[in-house]
């Protein structure tokens, strides 16, 4: 048995790795089948990405001889010349789907996408990244953001959510800089590490340029940062994203920035939790908002984010706060002559809630408007109390 | 040596340092507190320029002046506001004045083995509405005192300031005592006579003076109307209030 010193080796390097991560694999059914094998080759064969020391890691190896052990009835598959079916193994695992293998480029179906889906580093047959869009369903998660600018001014709108009604509401809003703030939907954690990652850039830009960061050029480098965790093994997409706004030589400006590291500029934008509502408000009316004075800016954005609550749910001083760059508003006091990026929250905002039509009269549309209050009525009610409230969870937003 | 003899071996080293002249000066009132310091910047007997600020705004209530070496200054002075604007962003607030004395010295501490060739004066509000000054050595060593001359013409004005806020070597007329706190208007005649004299006898300091003059919130500005020249630089009128005093100096 010419193969059996080779893989007493690596016997022996996997003993260690067990040992040393204090691992008991006895559930997974090891040594019966080993010791008889006869097939010279060698233990791992390497059927898919990864470097060496990622084979001899615990699990890939484990698996590989328990994979082995139970599977020595596959010894007459040909297509796997040492009998063993580590991809069909791996998708009994756990419930993120099998392994990816370039073996598997016969599968071309959607229903196959699990078997692509594991690694950043993996395309479908259709030409998508499945990771990058999952992050994207973490940004979707988030409760709503609403952006919004007009000739003067960009302002953002959060929906804050929280935990339970004893607790504080999760903040949705950050100051980059002066002229620089954002709104973030997702992972809270990869939010704040994003936007120090800005507060960096912004301040990197005043010292060795002499002047606040262009406003595009900072949502470039969140982007390019992100697009790296879209294409290295091993890393994750960031799961946030983001609206930003600022403004700079050239006037008010609004960004969306995506864990896919694509940014675009908008006019009026919304990201989040049944944000597809308030896009469709802000569809409606984004050609006026060119114009609008600051006061009638702020309606039209609580306006937008009041679509994307639930039934019963409202807008209220503390689950709402509002972001705003520009000079300042007839309501606003103490605001420097630059219009620095200010965030409202709270009693100040009193007045902006205030001045929003009632909910119905905004919009008179006849055929949805017509449709939507008799599926209305027909849907069955939330569950009452707490507990079915999507709004409070334990999740990370 | 024509005579045959030999030199003392010689070496040149680059010298990283160099003395940008100037002076500047601290007074903590009761409520208030002046920080001043003169415009010159020079480099051994040439003036570089006439106008180089060396006293700077850090927050709403805190002024740093810095001299000493110039480049070293005016970086330093850029790292500590980095560091005020990090706190801001992860506090919502601004710096107390005693936090960013105590983060002063942990900045120059960590450059012990190559230092900021700086003396720093940090004046402004406390907390407690107090005026204040802290005085800072080139590594790190802090005290916060009445009043401080720091720069080429220190050695001048220290001892004046000494008889004039300390009142040292002075004896209070029968019956009463020196007073703990001076006047704005005192200080501000202490301030300006201190420069004017020490520009005569010292060649690096003239040209011009700012005088920065930091009022505790609730402290009535009216001491500061008869001022020429008066220039605000606080945003709001509630809270503390920062003002500006320019005037020229001698220029020979």
């Amino acid at each position: 048995m010419s193969g059996a010193g080779a893989r007493d080796q690596l016997w022996g390097l996997c003993v260690r790795n067990i040992i040393s991560q204090g691992l008991l694999w006895g559930s997974v059914g090891l040594s019966p089948g080993f010791g008889t094998r006869s097939c010279s080759q060698p233990v791992i064969r390497y059927r898919y990405p990864g470097s060496i020391a990622e084979l001899l890691g615990v699990s890939s190896m484990v698996n590989a001889y328990s994979g082995r052990a139970s599977s020595s009835n596959r010894l007459e598959n040909s297509e796997h010349p040492d009998g063993v079916d580590l991809d069909a193994y791996y998708a009994t695992l756990d419930d993120s789907g099998g392994h990816p293998a370039a073996s598997f480029a016969l599968e071309t179906a959607e229903d196959f996408r699990n078997t692509y889906d594991s690694d950043n580093v993996v395309f479908s047959p259709q030409g998508r990244l499945h990771q990058v869009e999952y992050a994207s369903e973490a940004v979707k998660q988030g409760s709503a953001v609403v952006g919004l600018r007009s000739k003067t001014h960009s302002i953002l709108l959060a929906l804050k959510r929280s935990l339970g009604e004893l607790a504080s509401y999760q903040q949705k809003m950050y100051r980059i800089d002066d002229h620089v703030g954002i709104a973030i939907a997702g992972l809270t954690s990869d939010a704040r590490v994003l936007s120090n990652f800005m507060r960096q850039q912004a301040m990197s830009s005043r010292m060795v340029f002499n002047r606040p960061i262009p406003v595009n050029r900072l949502v470039s480098s969140i982007a390019d940062k992100a697009q790296v965790n879209t294409q290295e093994y091993g890393r994750r997409p960031y799961g946030v994203g983001f609206l930003v706004i600022g403004q700079d030589k050239t006037g008010p400006h609004l960004y969306e920035f995506s864990p896919s590291g694509n940014s675009y500029e908008y006019y009026a934008m919304s990201i989040g939790a049944r944000s597809q509502s308030a896009k469709t408000y802000l569809e409606r009316h984004f050609e006026t908002f060119v114009d609008c004075s600051l006061e009638d800016l702020i309606r039209h954005g609580l306006h937008a984010l009041r679509e994307t609550l639930q039934q019963d749910k409202e807008l209220t001083i503390q689950n709402t706060s509002i972001g705003i760059v520009g000079p300042a508003g007839a309501h606003e006091k103490e605001v420097p002559s630059e219009g620095s990026f200010r965030i409202l929250e709270g009693d100040s905002i009193t007045v902006y809630l205030q001045s929003m039509v009632p909910k119905g009269t905004v919009d008179p549309d006849p055929e949805p408007a017509s449709a939507a209050p008799a599926e209305g009525g027909e849907a069955p009610p939330p569950a009452a109390g707490t507990t079915a409230d999507e709004d409070v969870q334990m999740a990370d937003q | 040596m024509p005579d045959g003899s030999h030199e003392q071996p010689q070496q040149r080293q680059f010298n990283p340092y160099t003395e940008n002249g100037g002076t500047i000066l601290a007074i903590a009132g009761a409520d208030f507190t002046v920080i001043a310091g003169d415009t010159r910047q020079s480099e051994g007997y040439s003036i570089q320029t006439r106008y180089a600020p060396k006293v700077f705004r850090l927050t709403e209530r805190a002024v740093l002046a810095v001299n000493g070496f110039a480049a070293d200054g005016n970086m330093f002075v850029k790292k500590v506001k980095q560091r005020l604007e990090w706190y801001r962003h992860a506090h919502a607030k601004e710096m107390p004045l005693r936090a960013i004395a105590r983060l002063i010295q942990t900045m120059l501490y960590a450059q012990r083995f190559f230092p900021y060739y700086v003396y720093n004066i940090l004046g402004g509000i406390e907390e407690d509405g107090s005026g204040a000054v802290y005085s800072f050595d080139p590594v790190g060593s802090y005290e916060r005192e009445a009043c401080r001359a720091a720069g080429a013409a220190q050695s001048l004005v220290q001892p004046f300031l000494d008889n004039q806020i300390y009142f040292k070597n002075q004896t209070p007329a029968a019956g009463s005592s020196h007073p703990t706190h001076l006047p704005l208007n005192d200080v501000l005649s202490i301030v300006i006579d201190s420069f004017t004299s020490a520009t005569e006898r010292h060649i690096e300091v003239g040209d011009g003076l700012e005088i920065y003059v930091v009022l505790a919130k609730g402290r009535s500005t009216e001491d500061l109307a008869s001022i020429r020249g008066l220039q605000e630089l606080s945003a709001k009128d509630e809270g503390d209030r920062m003002f500006i005093i320019r005037r020229d100096l001698k220029k020979d």
